[in-house]
């Protein structure tokens, strides 16, 4: 009888343990850093071709740093939602930042955030990459003040929610671009332009 | 707004742009949205033409 109770534990001994995983996956909870990793993996998932780093709190591409903070969270009874903002940096042409201040909304916590994290990827921070590898849709371009300075305009895919979501086709993702051009073409000033030395740093 | 409401914000370089904020309400004013949520969002950059760039971001993974 022993003999059969001493079987029964060498046979149920693995069964238990493998029950219990070897190393538990503890999340993170801090709210900033979850986003940033989430910002972290839609950039693998969308621009591959990017390097991105960690250096301390920011992430890191090139010379361009990203600060992603995560603000107020309001739970609806059908969706979280976060208030998001990051700010990217780049030393020559926008050393105080480029702020764009967004809504995260999922299902739960890590959905809105991710959801965030993929809205600020493709909608801003691949038009800043475009722009930053002197890329540009010469039918967008336009002239500045007394027709001297010609600007490249980098546009993010347009955004919709609610009633516009199932009429996205319907929509002209140059509307708000030709809508403001009259205006900015008088306010924007000459930009740093780097000497050709700066150019292989 | 379903309730009609206009709740927008335009932001250049960093700052409040209300003349550009006006021009967003003039347009989402002619909506025909039937009492619906509805949102639209953009973000542009502009970039000097002849201001080359360096080129930071993008690098080869591996």
């Amino acid at each position: 009888m022993s003999l059969l109770r001493r079987l029964r534990q060498l046979v149920q001994k693995p069964q238990a343990e493998a029950a219990t995983p070897a190393t538990p996956q503890v999340p993170d909870l801090n709210p900033d850093v979850l986003f940033r990793e989430q910002v972290a993996q839609a950039i693998q998932t969308h621009l591959p071709e990017l390097a991105v780093t960690r250096t301390g709190p920011q992430l890191a591409i090139g010379s361009l740093t990203l600060t992603c903070l995560v603000g107020e969270r309001r739970q609806h009874p059908q969706a979280i939602v976060f208030g998001l903002e990051v700010r990217a940096y780049q030393a020559t042409y926008f050393p105080g930042g480029l702020v764009d201040c967004l809504a995260g909304i999922g299902a739960d916590d890590a959905d809105a955030l991710a959801s965030g994290a993929h809205n600020y990827v493709t909608g801003v921070l691949q038009p800043i990459v475009e722009a930053l590898d002197a890329a540009h849709s010469p039918a967008l371009d336009f002239y500045g003040r007394a027709g001297l300075l010609k600007w490249h305009p980098l546009a993010g895919p347009l955004h919709v929610q609610g009633f516009w979501a199932a009429r996205i086709t319907e929509l002209d993702e140059a509307y708000f671009l030709r809508l403001f051009q009259p205006h900015l073409a008088e306010l924007f000033e000459e930009q740093p332009m780097p000497l050709a030395e700066n150019l292989r740093q | 707004m379903p309730n009609g409401e206009f709740i927008g914000d335009c932001l250049l370089d960093n700052e409040p742009w209300p003349a550009g904020l006006a021009l967003l309400a003039q347009e989402a004013a002619t909506w025909e949205t039937a009492g619906q949520f509805a949102g639209q969002k953009q973000f542009f950059l502009f970039r000097q033409c002849g201001a080359a760039m360096v080129t930071p971001a993008k690098e080869v993974v591996g």
